[in-house]
């Protein structure tokens, strides 16, 4: 359990906040700190409030305002699953998302091309590595003309750089295409305002 | 066997915290928009607009908005001698603060014309 790294010092004030840790579990460390640092704030300044206004166990009653702590701790945990915005990392769902976005303006249309085009070169990646075994001039070609990771230009000159090893270098090469893709559209949907689950709109 | 059905006192009850719950991210926004707010300063200036919230309520969706980049926060020493953690508008927040609040009119132009009715039928009653 995080140590309850807050000043509280009243033992009151300390069991309801090792409480509330306890029901935190899947809330990250820092902000379960976070979460009790200022709990611990709210309590100080309402037992100020009711010590000024001479209301009797302050403490106690300052404790009873936030309610119990497991279903304070709860609230959280629910709150912090309810962020708005995407949270799947799957490549379908991003693109679907993608293409709701695209009909909200240029700045969406220019998130679904960039999706469109990296799972693009995702897939060619995957086909060229699964092509390889049943083209054999298949491969990285370089020449004075460039280079070309497929199959060479007819009569161009040039040389096949990676072999045997295209197949793993294709693979690799769709993994890191695939990867960048989904976390550029997954931030890139995230930031258009107003995106979120907002019920009204 | 016996049903226990909800009064309609009940049903108010629950539909009326529904509406305040539905409200509460787009009242926090209003009230940090023109200044930097600590927690139990915000509770209280939604409770004087008659927004009932419970302070165990307010405190998770801070945290929602924030982790939405719809607010920003910082610790700050207080006189009173404990810190503070002051909220303040992103421009996300200033963004999503605007488009609420169309939604909002909306909404409400939408229910006050289909209201119209019931507050007719109330008045004619009471005649």
């Amino acid at each position: 359990m995080t140590e309850v790294m807050v000043s509280a010092d009243h033992a009151l004030i300390r069991q309801y906040l090792v409480k509330v840790s306890a029901g935190l579990k899947q809330i990250g460390e820092d902000q379960k700190k976070e979460i009790l640092a200022e709990i611990d704030s709210h309590l100080r300044e309402r037992i100020e409030e009711l010590r000024a206004e001479s209301e009797p166990h302050p403490i106690e009653r300052a404790i009873s305002g936030l309610g119990d702590p497991a279903a304070l701790a709860s609230e959280f945990v629910a709150e912090a699953r309810t962020k708005s915005g995407i949270h799947s990392y799957a490549p379908w769902t991003l693109l679907r998302k993608a293409a709701r976005v695209a009909r909200t303006g240029t700045k969406g249309l220019f998130i679904f091309l960039t999706g469109l085009f990296g799972y693009g070169l995702t897939i060619a990646g995957l086909v060229a590595a699964l092509l390889k075994p049943f083209i054999p001039q298949m491969g990285f070609w370089v020449g004075s003309w460039g280079f070309v990771w497929g199959v060479k230009p007819d009569g161009a000159p040039g040389h096949e750089l990676l072999g045997r090893y295209f197949i793993l270098a294709s693979i690799g090469l769709s993994f890191v295409f695939g990867s960048t893709t989904t976390l550029v559209l997954r931030r890139l949907i995230n930031k258009i305002p107003f995106f979120g689950n907002w019920p009204m709109a | 066997m016996y049903l226990a059905m909800p009064t309609n006192t009940e049903h108010e009850d629950r539909w009326g915290a529904q509406i305040r719950k539905g409200s509460l991210d787009l009242a926090i926004l209003a009230v940090l928009w023109n200044e930097r707010l600590y927690g139990l300063d915000i509770l209280r200036r939604l409770q004087s607009a008659s927004l009932e919230v419970a302070e165990g309520t307010l405190y998770p969706i801070l945290m929602r908005l924030k982790n939405d980049g719809l607010l920003e926060s910082t610790w700050v020493e207080a006189e009173a001698g404990h810190p503070r953690k002051y909220y303040w508008l992103t421009r996300a927040g200033r963004q999503r603060g605007r488009s609420m609040v169309q939604s909002w009119d909306a909404f409400s132009q939408s229910i006050s014309g289909l209201l119209l009715p019931i507050k007719n039928g109330a008045k004619e009653r009471w005649k």
